[in-house]
């Protein structure tokens, strides 16, 4: 176990590597570059020409490149080209709200395995159908569409929820984790706790659809599967209540897939939202990468790129450990 | 029973955060307004961009301002100016009653601090990181190169500005908020960092700045220390980034936010017809053209231009594209509410069938769908006679939504369907992004034609025609080369003088028609919507929409 630990760790150096390289050459390779973004209309070409020169894009690619990974060897991950911000606070800000909000999609998500679960058992049931139609709606829906409506049902003709950044203007909650909810709940603050959890809804509701809408359709499936099992008909024959059935020896049986989409869902959502983010002005990383890209922001594209990589890879072998706690069978060589 | 009343917890709690408004705390007087995007620093000598000036505008102030609704100058930190025959020196008298928020005297050595920061790249404030554009945009370059030779301090309170040459725009570009006085201690203690999100700005005016989170919101509170009358009642202003528009403008619909500015068609007619909404609208100084990429080689030829310019039904765009009543078709470059605008000029005609005349006789009888790419001179300018390559005949729309162009994808699809009428065949582009757009631009690859606007920085039209076509045949330009008209434009920059300076700008505006060097396609106000609880505030053509006059209600 120890070993294949080690060995996947070390698996991740040439990925972050490569995903380094990848990302450098390919946000120079987009036409245009920041100092076009940062001076706009007016840009003349020696005001130009000197930021490029100033910002070191005037350099070999491979000059460039080394630089940044002294740099980020050394733990300085710069600063933004526009308006000179270090990236590494930045991204300690940031990254709590997208934690936040993933982990809230997630958590509202978990609804899907009883839901796909009871599907399986029932299927062809009314509560089978009423189950996977929504699923499909729940994956064929654009987010933008889903989130401008739920922001406008519930926030603009009902009033019952804010839907504009974590917290509203008149609230204060004091910073331990940067996740609000916590935070509040920490320090005592029961309007700052609901009032972050307010401003959660609508979001986590959004980002929440089609982590549902896969996981009941995988769930489903694989339960279908697993109860024709043999060792489930062994236990129903054995007397067991269905219920035991169903939960100790199906259920978990057929995890292994769910879990597997699931990590691969942790990580993206851990990479950042775009759509939801801009659409409910959440701050977490997603926008702020893709704010990032459209402003040609090297330096930040860069470094949150490998920073996501590897929260991403380290999800994955996170998921990868847990085979073994479902199913005693797996070992890791 | 542990997991009913857990159960009932979780039930109990849902329904507290559903029903549950934050609890009502003794709040300021707040404006809030919503913005599409992050500022970028708040100094204005090194940023270019909107949503920052409109943050330091609040709280920060430059020797002169615009005065009011109009574009003309009045005292701010200078309370009064005088020049010499030949506009070459400027003598302003300080304000004596001014301090910085930081408690920081204002006076001429603090005038001369920041002036001195922006001209010499050799000075320790003055950073390779940063680039100061209009500095070097409105003052000809740095250092030895600046128009701005010397700042001689008279007495503590009494500056005198040098000038190697007469510049006409000299009291307008320092009327601008790139030129805003900031706390020289400030800008010493933090250096690089000074108008970031941990620093924000130290000024002199209303508004001091308090706390900026990125992506998230920047709040500014009334200073007690401000040496002049704040004729509004607003405590605090919110700047709250919301990137999305449908979801900015829900925000103002549901009393999220009370103001929000640059609103599409679409949004202007709901502020129009609803109730608890006001729409603004600030007289327009922004134009938006058509433009010829003169390494095409058929747009060399005037008749091709004509041509073009008779099937453009501008009355169509203006009335599809802009919200009612918000903008007018352009007759020349310049707005007919800025000075230098030439009255006789007459309105551009729409002709189909005069434009086919015209193709034919230009050697088109059946139309135009491909063009010629000329070769560029050694020196990199247009053309040599050699065609380089033949391509399809391309129209770039822009792919941002603009004051002066709200629709580009829209406007351009109106205008290739009226092009095909007379046989000309474009390629819509958009170039991928806007980046991409303003690369190729700079580069002079938007080769075919192309749409872009203008909004005034500083009401003056060198600011204007002077931008675009004062200097001939570059790049960005298109390498537009109409010597006579770059000529005019040179002129009368150099005169001091309004009186003198406005006949060159009309005459290069009717040249620039009679050419048809550009296409002017029309003229757009500013707009913005503004919650009903809010008074007494209005939209300036320059940008300054101050809450300082505001008053909630």
């Amino acid at each position: 176990m120890t070993r294949y630990i080690a060995r996947r760790i070390l698996e991740t150096i040439p990925v972050l590597i490569g995903a380094s390289i990848l990302v450098f050459m390919i946000v120079r390779l987009i036409p245009g570059g920041p100092e076009t973004v940062l001076l706009g209309e007016r840009a003349s070409e020696e005001n130009v020409a000197r930021l490029r020169e100033n910002l070191g894009l005037d350099r070999p690619l491979t000059e460039q490149y080394l630089i940044y990974v002294a740099n980020v060897l050394r733990g300085d991950l710069g600063n933004s080209i526009a308006g000179n911000i270090p990236i590494a606070r930045e991204f300690q800000q940031r990254f709590p709200a997208t934690v936040e909000l993933s982990v809230t999609a997630l958590l509202i998500s978990l609804i899907a395995i009883p839901l796909g679960m009871i599907s399986a058992v029932r299927r062809g049931s009314w509560v089978d159908t009423l189950t996977m139609i929504s699923a499909l709606i729940g994956i064929s829906m654009p987010i933008f569409w889903l989130g401008l409506l739920l922001l406008w049902i519930f926030g603009v003709q009902l009033h019952w929820l804010p839907f504009i950044g974590r917290l509203s203007n008149n609230m204060e909650i004091q910073t331990i984790t940067g996740l609000n909810t916590i935070d509040a709940l920490l320090t005592g603050n029961w309007a700052g706790f609901f009032d972050a959890l307010r401003h959660l809804v609508l979001p986590a509701m959004t980002l929440s659809t089609i982590p549902i809408a896969i996981t009941a359709r995988i769930t489903r499936s694989t339960m279908l599967e697993v109860l024709y099992m043999d060792y489930v008909r062994t236990a129903r024959a054995k007397g067991l209540p269905e219920g035991t059935v169903i939960r100790r020896h199906a259920l978990r049986n057929a995890l292994l897939p769910v879990v597997t989409i699931f990590g691969l869902q942790i990580g993206s959502l851990l990479s950042g939202a775009v759509l939801t983010e801009t659409i409910f002005s959440w701050p977490g990383i997603g926008r702020w990468l893709f704010n990032s890209i459209q402003g040609r922001d090297y330096p930040i594209v860069q470094s949150v790129t490998l920073i996501v990589t590897f929260i991403f890879v380290t999800v994955n072998l996170l998921i990868d450990l847990s085979y073994a706690w479902l199913n005693p069978r797996i070992r890791y060589e | 029973m542990f997991r009913k009343l857990s159960l009932l917890l979780v039930c109990v709690s849902l329904v507290i955060a559903f029903v549950a408004p934050a609890a009502a705390q003794d709040e300021p007087v707040t404006l809030v307004e919503g913005d599409l995007g992050n500022a970028v620093q708040l100094y204005g000598a090194v940023v270019t961009d909107g949503i920052s000036y409109n943050i330091l505008n609040q709280g920060c102030e430059s020797l002169l301002r615009f005065t009011g609704e109009a574009t003309s100058v009045g005292p701010s930190l200078a309370e009064s100016y005088e020049g010499n025959e030949d506009a070459t020196e400027w003598t302003f008298h300080l304000r004596q009653d001014v301090t910085f928020q930081d408690g920081t005297p204002f006076n001429a050595d603090a005038v001369i601090f920041n002036f001195e920061a922006w001209r010499f790249t050799t000075n320790p404030l003055h950073f390779e990181s940063q680039v100061y554009e209009y500095y070097a945009t409105f003052f000809n370059g740095f250092d030895d190169e600046s128009l701005i030779t010397d700042i001689e301090k008279i007495d503590d309170y009494t500056v005198k500005f040098y000038l190697s040459a007469p510049y006409g725009p000299m009291l307008n570009a320092l009327a601008t908020s790139m030129f805003q006085i900031h706390s020289p201690a400030a800008l010493e203690q933090y250096g690089e960092n000074y108008g970031t999100p941990e620093v924000g700005y130290v000024c002199t005016g209303p508004y001091k700045f308090v706390e900026w989170s990125t992506d998230e919101r920047v709040v500014l509170d009334l200073w007690d220390g401000y040496w002049g009358e704040v004729e509004g009642n607003v405590e605090r202003i919110i700047f709250l980034t919301i990137p999305d528009p449908a979801a900015r403008f829900l925000a103002l619909q549901a009393g999220e936010v009370d103001f929000v500015s640059t609103l599409d068609p679409e949004q202007a007619a709901i502020v129009k017809d609803s109730d608890t909404l006001q729409l603004l609208v600030a007289p327009g100084l922004q134009t938006f053209y058509l433009g010829f990429n003169y390494r095409i080689k058929e747009f060399n030829d005037i008749r091709v231009r004509e041509a073009i310019s008779l099937a453009m039904d501008r009355q169509i765009y203006v009335e599809t594209f802009f919200p009612p009543d918000t903008a007018y078709v352009a007759t020349t470059f310049l707005p007919a509410n800025m000075w230098g605008f030439n009255p006789d000029v007459p309105a551009p005609e729409y002709n189909p069938d005069k434009a086919i005349e015209l193709l034919a006789e230009a050697g088109f009888p059946d139309g135009l769908s491909e063009v010629n790419v000329l070769g560029l001179n050694e020196d990199g300018t247009c053309c040599t006679e050699e065609i380089v390559d033949t391509i399809p005949l391309t129209l770039y729309w822009q792919p941002v939504s603009r004051g002066y162009n709200p629709d580009g994808e829209g406007a351009g699809q109106a205008m290739a369907a009226d092009l095909a009428r007379i046989g000309v065949n474009v390629t819509l582009d958009n170039g991928g992004d806007w980046a991409t757009y303003l690369d190729m631009r700079r580069n002079g690859n938007l080769l075919g034609l192309f749409q872009l606007g203008w909004g005034a920085d500083n009401g003056d039209p060198d600011n204007f025609s002077g931008y675009f076509f004062a200097d001939c045949n570059n790049a960005r330009e298109s390498y537009f080369n109409f010597p006579e008209i770059c000529d005019l434009l040179t002129q009368a920059k150099a005169l001091p003088m309004q009186e003198q300076r406005e006949p060159l700008y009309q005459e290069a505006d009717a040249l620039l028609a009679e050419t048809f060097g550009r296409l002017t396609i029309a003229h757009a106000d500013g707009l913005a919507a503004l919650s009903g609880r809010v008074k007494n505030w209005f939209l300036a053509p320059l940008g300054g929409n101050l809450v300082r006059y505001a008053v909630i209600e």
